[in-house]
């Protein structure tokens, strides 16, 4: 009895000089997440990195992590209007963004402005290349500019967007995101759906209603307990998808919106 | 059945006292196996009838005890048809739990009959002194080193087994000197595959396996301090009843206790005891032809410790006080390789433990009218936790809002009495109370296939404790040269746990029909009889018959899944000398009250014949002993109704062994 009050005592003492050291040290906002690009928008004065969960961007739905600091003191900016604005310029000679969403408020969250787009095609030699501009606002000397910054946007192994186009000529885009990384668990799932106003707009769809069934191929099983996604703001649509197991999972969506039906699925692998 | 649980408000009692002479001993659970020098000839040869059984084979024969079988080698002890979680095994008094989800490594395989002194079984709810229980207890007690005159003793022997192209081989040494005494034991078994009653082979039947074990035991005044150390490692053990055999099952233990006998103050006898067992436990398919290989390797370790007392006798009470603690730790994982595509992980029984700390008490009373009473009572407290991680997001997918830590008490009571009737009876009444916690298996497993009845199944937090109302009522009668003892036993197990298909569930092992989730049901019950006889008419001839049966069903009057049918084991025994034959029969009832969504099929009855005989050679310095015989003497094909897949058990065995002690 006497050890154990001792060993107690001693990771006690651990935990806490544990803890105390943790308060002393700056927990890094851009920790685990990799630097896209940076530039300058040079009459706001204000430096801009660009930061992504993922090593590199896809053909999918990106989150993008915007840093302001100031150009000269480096000073680190949390307030600013943040805006992404994604470009296309095809070898063929035409342009267009991709669906976006930009920061939701004017106030950074941990010095980060948080948004995300959902590129819908790779860059390249053969296809084009993507810039992303970013417009901020200097809040002293109240004005706007904005960061122009090449990306390099690859196709993933999976697939992580779909598009398709109805006989009434409508083009829908889908995409998916985990807020969390996938893990073996209960899930929280995103799945969007935007489509296609003009080259310039990409708004959120809000009125599918979305059937989700995550199955295992090899193994010819599924899981319980799923909560199919329904619209929160967007297009976003949030749901819960359970995985039992490592390995390779499918996630089957069923779209459906009045007359319009849809089935796909998404491949992916969760360690 | 109230009517009758009302009557039978009580059973034998488990004085677990030492038989004085060979006839008392049938009337107590406790088996003797291996005491070298004063080797009890008639039950030693009842329960260990081949040199070459295994601890199982003698677990089969004892009285309350049954086996399920889903190999040649790894059966899992029944009591009264309870099993698992319900009854409680424990080696020299510790606490050891199996690493294999799928039950193939009680741990009563990781004994053996050269490394054991002793069997203790105790039936219902009584035998709680080593732990909670509601089925029952099993305690296997291991050899000491003894201090003898000579300083070196032991024995060496070798035996075959015809059926199996099976041998096996043992050796122990015993040195002892004035203050110190040591053992070690070394067996080694080898089987290949059987043959049944049709002279089919029966494929995945065969193993292999090492036992080795020292002790060392050191005596100051009337100090004595052991040290154990046992490490059991089986290979390639075959499991014809299941997808998958082991690769490996090893087992280590280490203990070390400390006991003092005094007469001296108020204690008579007082024994501590600290201890550690691990086992490793692999599945595997790399021998099946399967459209899926799989691993699942198992791990459980335990550290425990105990004290106990004796109290001197103080007017007609003789007091009796255990206090235990042990901490058990259990992952098991399954990691499937499909053909293509990356290998998938899942953790079967999640990175979980539990910490029990309990109290036990008893007291013998001498009362009036040469009545004997025992009452005694265990108290624990326990805590189960599953840890923060993998194995608790698995589950989370069923049961969103569990909590990964659950404190539970469980408290047992029982009571006995015995009163001798006219000069040649004694009867016995126990009525009892006992509770046991669920399993981690039972409380997390996650998707463990069951081969017999083609399900997935899926454990259940939120499980309430089982409880169980025991009474047996018991009666014996003895003369010169008769022995007869019967016990009839009824219980009532309310919030039994049983598993049931959840429709809503898809299964995951390919192959699997669905998904069944543990849950308490309103109660079951459980009926049943052991009788035993044992005559001994002439000097040379005995006659031991012991008979047991079990009747259970749920509270909706539905058969309960794996109760043994009704039967009987007899030997008679003729001994002159040197020389010894023993003629067996062995037969079983057929037993058609199944649970067929258990997957259980009716069993017919069967009847075989053994012959054993040996012969023994006394030489200057130590004893030649050679056993011959035949087991299944008309070559039957046949089963028992525990054995798992209508694997079929071995055809005609010829056998023999030859040993020497010195």
């Amino acid at each position: 009895m006497k050890l154990r009050l001792i060993s107690t005592g001693i990771i006690m003492t651990i935990l806490l000089s544990f803890s105390c050291s943790e308060d002393e040290i700056q927990i890094n906002p851009t920790e685990g997440l990799t630097k896209i690009a940076e530039g300058v928008a040079v009459n706001a004065n204000t430096k801009v990195e660009v930061w992504t969960d993922e090593e590199q961007l896809f053909v999918g739905y990106n989150r993008l992590y915007a840093k302001l600091t100031d150009a000269t003191t480096g000073e680190t900016i949390n307030e600013s209007l943040v805006q992404f604005m994604p470009m296309m310029s095809m070898v063929s000679g035409m342009n267009h963004s991709a669906p976006v969403d930009n920061p939701g408020s004017e106030q950074a969250v941990n010095s980060l402005f948080i948004g995300g787009v959902n590129f819908i095609m790779p860059s390249g030699p053969d296809v084009g290349s993507w810039k992303l501009k970013v417009k901020v606002r200097n809040q002293i000397k109240n004005v706007e500019d904005f960061a122009e910054l090449d990306m390099s946007v690859t196709t993933p192994e999976k697939t992580r967007m779909q598009s398709f186009t109805t006989e009434a000529g409508m083009k829908y885009f889908v995409s998916y995101f985990f807020p969390n990384k996938p893990k073996v668990g209960v899930n929280d799932i995103e799945v969007m759906i935007h489509t296609k106003q003009s080259m310039d707009a990409f708004p959120g769809v809000t009125d599918f209603t979305i059937g989700m069934e995550p199955e295992m191929p090899s193994m010819d099983h599924g899981s319980p307990n799923n909560v199919s996604p329904t619209h929160t703001a967007n297009g976003h649509y949030a749901g819960k998808v359970n995985f039992t197991m490592t390995g390779e999972w499918r996630i089957h969506l069923n779209l459906s919106k009045g007359e319009l039906g849809k089935a796909m699925y998404f491949d992916l692998d969760i360690d | 059945m109230k009517k009758i649980s009302s009557l039978f408000l009580l059973v034998l009692s488990f004085t677990l006292v030492k038989a004085q002479d060979s006839l008392q001993t049938l009337l107590l659970s406790e088996v003797i196996i291996h005491s070298v020098q004063t080797e009890s000839d008639t039950l030693q040869n009842f329960y260990r009838a081949n040199q070459s059984a295994n601890t199982e084979d003698i677990l089969s024969r004892m009285n309350g005890v049954y086996l399920i079988r889903r190999s040649a080698y790894g059966q899992e002890p029944v009591i009264r048809g309870m099993s698992g979680g319900q009854i409680n095994v424990t080696i020299d008094g510790m606490r050891m739990f199996s690493a294999c989800t799928d039950k193939m490594d009680p741990v009563t395989i990781y004994v053996e009959p050269q490394n054991l002194q002793s069997i203790d079984a105790s039936l219902g709810t009584n035998g709680t002194s080593m732990g909670s229980t509601i089925g029952g207890s099993l305690n296997l007690r291991l050899a000491e080193p003894s201090f003898q005159k000579n300083k070196i003793k032991g024995s060496a022997g070798a035996g075959y087994q015809s059926i199996s192209n099976g041998t096996n081989y043992y050796t122990d040494i015993n040195f002892s000197q004035a203050n110190s005494a040591y053992r070690a034991s070394l067996i080694y078994r080898q089987n290949q595959n059987y043959k049944d009653g049709n002279g089919q082979i029966v494929d995945y039947s065969q193993f292999e396996k090492t036992n080795f074990s020292f002790a060392g035991k050191w005596r100051m005044n009337k100090d004595t301090l052991k040290a154990n150390f046992l490490i059991d490692e089986g290979r390639n053990i075959g499991f014809p009843a299941l997808p998958m055999d082991v690769g490996k099952a090893r087992a280590t233990m280490y203990s070390l206790s400390f006991s003092r006998h005094t007469n001296a103050g108020w204690l008579t006898n007082f024994d501590a005891k600290v201890y550690a067992n691990e086992v490793y436990h692999q599945m595997d398919d790399s021998q099946r032809e399967v459209l899926m290989h799989m691993d699942m390797p198992g791990w459980s370790t335990t550290y425990g410790a105990y004290a106990e007392a004796k109290i001197k006798r103080l007017n007609n009470h003789t007091l009796q006080v255990r206090s235990d603690l042990y901490h058990n730790q259990l992952l098991a994982e399954m990691v499937m390789y499909p053909g293509d595509g990356s290998s998938m992980y899942m953790q079967t029984w999640p990175d979980s433990y539990r910490t029990v700390a309990g109290v036990y008490v008893a007291d013998d009373i001498r009362l009036p009218g040469r009545v004997k009473m025992n009452i005694n009572a265990r108290l624990d407290a326990a805590n189960t936790t599953i840890k923060e991680g993998f194995g608790k997001d698995q589950l989370e997918v069923f049961y969103p809002t569990f909590s990964s830590s659950t404190q539970k008490l469980i408290k047992s009571f029982n009571a006995t009495a015995r009163k001798p009737l006219f000069n040649n009876f004694v009867v016995t009444l126990h009525g009892g109370y006992g509770e046991r916690l669920p399993t981690n298996a039972e409380l997390y497993g996650f998707y463990l296939f069951n081969r017999q009845d083609i399900h997935d199944y899926l454990g259940n937090p939120h499980l309430n404790i089982e409880k169980s109302l025991t009474s047996d009522f018991g009666i014996e009668f003895f003369n010169s040269w008769l022995e007869l003892n019967g016990t009839l036993f009824y219980q009532y197990n309310p919030d039994y746990i049983l598993a049931y298909v959840d429709a809503q569930l898809d299964a995951m092992t390919p192959g699997a029909s669905g998904v069944k989730v543990y849950e308490n049901i309103s109660h079951a019950q459980f009926w049943g009889l052991e009788l035993a006889a044992l005559v001994a008419p002439m000097k040379y001839i005995q006659l031991i018959s012991n008979f047991k049966g079990t009747r259970a069903e749920t509270f909706a009057g539905d058969p309960l899944p794996f109760i043994p049918a009704f039967k009987n084991v007899s030997t008679l025994r003729f001994k002159k000398n040197v020389f010894s034959t023993q003629l067996e029969w062995e037969g079983a009832l057929s037993q058609n009250h199944v649970s067929s969504s258990f997957g259980e099929q009716k069993t017919p009855a069967y009847s075989i014949f053994n012959f054993r005989s040996g012969y023994q050679l006394p030489t200057e310095k130590g004893k030649w002993s050679i056993n011959v015989g035949v087991e299944n003497i008309g070559n039957r094909y046949y089963r028992e109704h525990l054995d798992w897949g209508g694997i079929p058990r071995p055809g005609r065995n010829y056998y023999c062994s030859v040993d020497y002690r010195f």
